[in-house]
């Protein structure tokens, strides 16, 4: 008995084995059609902010309006009625259609109420001057009222331009956009009387006559003049702070996956981050960032594009502050034979605090960039935090150049290799590096050769020096 | 044969055959033996292997491993402690406090000179008394000629100065002897990665020519720490190669490849000692050495190439 019922135990047991097997093999065979189907998840980076339109990556580097009496009014970046003003402008210009070029003359309107430059230039685009689907590069425009009679149109624009293959251009564009025109003459109104300060146009050859012996003035943008305070100014330093910057979020943005990103500390605090082909240098809240492999890419001159790309990338690896100006977007043929001298864009931006840029050992951004995507990019912004001290008079643009015939044409040794020509000449802060969140008031002048930033008070010499990227030391 | 015994026979055999098919049904998802190297990509390699003109003389690990990153930090040691143990007469020995370089320099006219930097990295070059009597005395070489000498020579000279002098790093492993040039050789130690045995490529490097040690580099590392939390998948072995052959690209003559193996490489090293590193994590690679001594390491999650990481704007 007791083996007969083994045997059928024996017998249920290799039953369920066999039948086991059939569904092991079955499985086997033909996979398992119980399991899920799998969803790839692909990380999205972090992303700071989302991109700007290209028109609202440039701004206006002055916006000049009409005084009774001598001078003008002054607008610079970082003022908000600069910014106001463009915005509304801006608005005004993306409805106008194109005019005749004679149209203007007919109307027999002579003085603009408002002149905008642009360095770099303004990209309009067919987006923009709705009539037409060419781009023009901007760097000036002017705006005209019309006399009320016209009936039809309010405004005329006067745009300064080029086109893509440097081809000069002039457009006239009218609008009628009465209730932002007149948004934007109260503003204007408002500025004239609060903001704006009050300058004069100076010429070349005046500047020249004030000169040392041997130096010349050929100033940037070939204007023949420049744009100098007609009156007195009182400054005073500011504190400045640090933009409070999370690396983790950074690390997000940049590297495609963070868990491949290893971390490298260094003595002096300083903190890299890689992933063997991208590196992220923090020190402080300022890093720099480099990209080996993208640096022998190429890129074909497009400015649109440009302004696109640099946008996109301050956006999304940091953010655009808007006190934070674009200041430069430069193309290099480069040198296919180098690596480090191939085809690329080269972008910086500079931080305004009401009218002035903050120049400074390392302050700022700039990034380089060409097909591959981003090779370096710096990035060091400060803020405005407090005055410091009291608002005192600054010494008159006069007053200064006097101050650098003295410098050059001393007998001092050291001064013997006289710049030759005088490029630009205008207040900014500069902060020191040995107090970097201080920034004093200061007057710069650019030459072809150095740089001289004297203290806008006393006119003591802050840096002399190489200019090594236009007017902004230590870059 | 009764039934009962047949029976037994029969469950036994339908038990292997079901523990066979759970095998290959579930451990692939329970990833004990996971991305193993498909017959794909062994393909893939050999298609490679020929069109690049290369050969393959060792085996692959054919299995798919989970590493992480390993913290590490320079090993700092004692200076005066080196000099004792690196000069056999301390009297003589000179001290050079070179501030501008962060090093301290130890000379002694007749035994060479000890190099420390403050990152840890040291360097003692030989005094060549023999080399300068030679040339003074215009007489024709002493030394053997170089031909004749030989990679286990040079490991064998090697080891018995590490052992007289007492500064063989005690984690230290050999490696391989690399040639510089006709008798001048590279006696190349690894260190041993604490608990695990997983080797770490650093430097601890014996320069021999013409018979006899000329020069020692060493960048030791200390207090490794295996990232856990961050384990993750490498990449196949036969994806690195690929990889590297295509970095390589075609060789004018058959090349071999003698090694291959997974470890870590330490790639902060810097003998102008601009880098002021701490504390760094390193990745495990793929390390590749070819018939010639030219050794190769790429990142074993990335396939990148590991070379010298640090820049400095």
């Amino acid at each position: 008995m007791e083996k007969i019922k083994m045997e059928k135990i024996k017998f249920i047991i290799l039953f369920y084995l066999v039948i086991q097997s059939m569904v092991f093999t079955y499985i086997l065979w033909f996979g398992s059609p119980d399991y899920e189907e799998i969803e790839y998840t692909v990380k999205e980076p972090y992303v700071f902010q989302e991109r700007l339109d290209i028109e609202e990556a440039v701004t206006p580097s002055a916006v000049v309006m009409p005084r009774d009496g001598e001078g003008v009014y002054f607008l610079q970046p970082g003022m908000p009625a600069c910014d106001t003003i463009w915005e509304k402008s801006r608005e005004l210009l993306r409805d106008s259609r194109r005019e005749e070029t004679e149209a203007l003359q007919a109307a027999g309107v002579e003085e603009p109420e408002a002149v905008f430059y642009f360095d770099p230039p303004f990209p309009l685009t067919g987006g923009i001057l709705r009539a037409e689907e060419e781009n023009i590069q901007v760097t000036g425009l002017e705006i005209y009222e019309l006399p009320e009679d016209d009936g039809i149109r309010e405004v005329f624009w006067k745009v300064h331009g080029y086109k893509e293959k440097g081809e000069e251009e002039k457009v006239l564009a009218g609008s009628s956009g009465s209730e932002t025109w007149k948004d934007i003459k109260t503003e204007m109104e408002k500025a004239r009387e609060k903001e704006a300060r009050v300058y004069i146009k100076v010429k070349e050859e005046e500047i020249e006559e004030q000169l040392p012996e041997g130096m010349n003035a050929a100033l940037q943008g070939d204007a023949g003049y420049i744009y100098l305070p007609g009156e007195n100014v009182e400054l005073s330093s500011l504190f400045l702070e640090k933009e409070n910057f999370s690396a983790e979020k950074l690390i997000k943005a940049i590297f495609l996956d963070p868990n491949l990103v290893r971390k490298i500390e260094e003595r002096d605090q300083d903190v890299i981050y890689t992933d063997g082909e991208k590196f992220l240098n923090f020190s402080g809240s300022s890093f720099k960032y480099s990209a080996p492999p993208v640096e022998g890419g190429e890129i074909s001159p497009d400015y649109n594009q440009a302004l696109k790309k640099a946008g996109e990338y301050l956006c999304h690896f940091g953010g655009w502050p808007p006190a934070l100006r674009l200041e430069k977007v430069s193309y290099y043929a480069g040198d296919s034979h180098f690596r480090e001298e191939r085809q690329r864009y080269r972008a910086r931006w500079n931080y305004y605090h009401r009218g002035f840029p903050l120049l400074g050992e390392g302050k700022g951004v700039w990034m380089e960039f060409n097909d591959r995507g981003l090779a370096s990019y710096h990035r060091e912004v400060w803020g405005f935090s407090r005055k410091e001290g009291v608002e005192k008079e600054i010494a008159t643009a006069s007053e200064v150049m006097e101050k650098i015939g003295g410098i050059y044409s001393g007998e001092d040794e050291e001064n013997k290799a006289m710049p030759q020509t005088l490029k630009q000449l205008r207040l900014v802060y500069f902060a020191k590096e040995e107090n970097e969140s201080l920034a004093e008031p200061c007057w710069a002048a650019v030459f072809d050769r150095e740089m001289l930033i004297l203290q806008a008070h006393d006119l003591e010499i802050l840096y002399k020096g190489e200019v090594e990227d236009e007017f902004f030391p230590g870059t | 044969m009764n039934f009962s015994r047949a029976l037994n026979v029969l469950i036994l055999a339908f038990l292997g055959l079901n523990l066979f098919l759970v095998y290959h049904i579930y451990l692939p998802d329970l990833r004990l033996f996971a991305g193993s190297v498909t017959r794909e990509e062994k393909q893939r390699l050999e298609n490679n292997l020929q069109e690049y003109n290369y050969e393959l003389n060792t085996e692959l690990p054919s299995q798919t491993l989970k590493s992480s990153f390993l913290t590490v930090k320079p090993l700092h040691l004692d200076p005066s402690r080196l000099k004792q143990k690196y000069f056999r007469e301390t009297e003589g020995v000179e001290a050079l406090h070179r501030e501008e370089a962060n090093r301290v320099v130890y000379r002694c006219e007749q035994e060479g000179e000890l190099i420390i930097y403050e990152n840890g990295f040291y360097r003692f070059l030989v005094e060549n008394k023999e080399g300068k009597e030679d040339t003074e005395e215009g007489s024709k070489e002493t030394t053997v000629p170089e031909e004749e000498m030989h990679r286990e020579k040079a490991r064998e000279i090697a080891e018995n100065f590490l052992k007289e002098r007492g500064v063989k790093p005690q984690d230290a492993k050999y490696d391989i002897v690399k040639e510089y040039g006709p008798g001048n050789y590279g006696v190349v130690y690894y260190q041993k990665m604490p608990e695990t045995n997983i080797p770490v490529y650093s430097q601890f490097i014996v320069e021999i020519k013409g018979q006899r040690v000329t020069k020692i580099e060493s960048y030791w590392l200390n207090k490794l720490e295996y990232q856990k939390d961050r384990e993750m998948e490498v990449i196949p072995v036969t994806a690195a190669l690929v990889r590297l052959l295509e970095e390589l690209g075609p060789g004018s003559r058959t090349r071999s490849i003698e090694r291959v193996g997974l470890g870590y490489y330490n790639p902060v090293y810097d003998s102008r000692q601009e880098y002021r590193v701490e504390k760094w994590e390193i990745p495990p690679v793929w390390r590749v050495v070819m018939e010639n001594g030219e050794v190769y390491y790429l990142n074993a999650f990335t396939g990148n190439l590991e070379e010298g990481i640090m820049r400095k704007e």
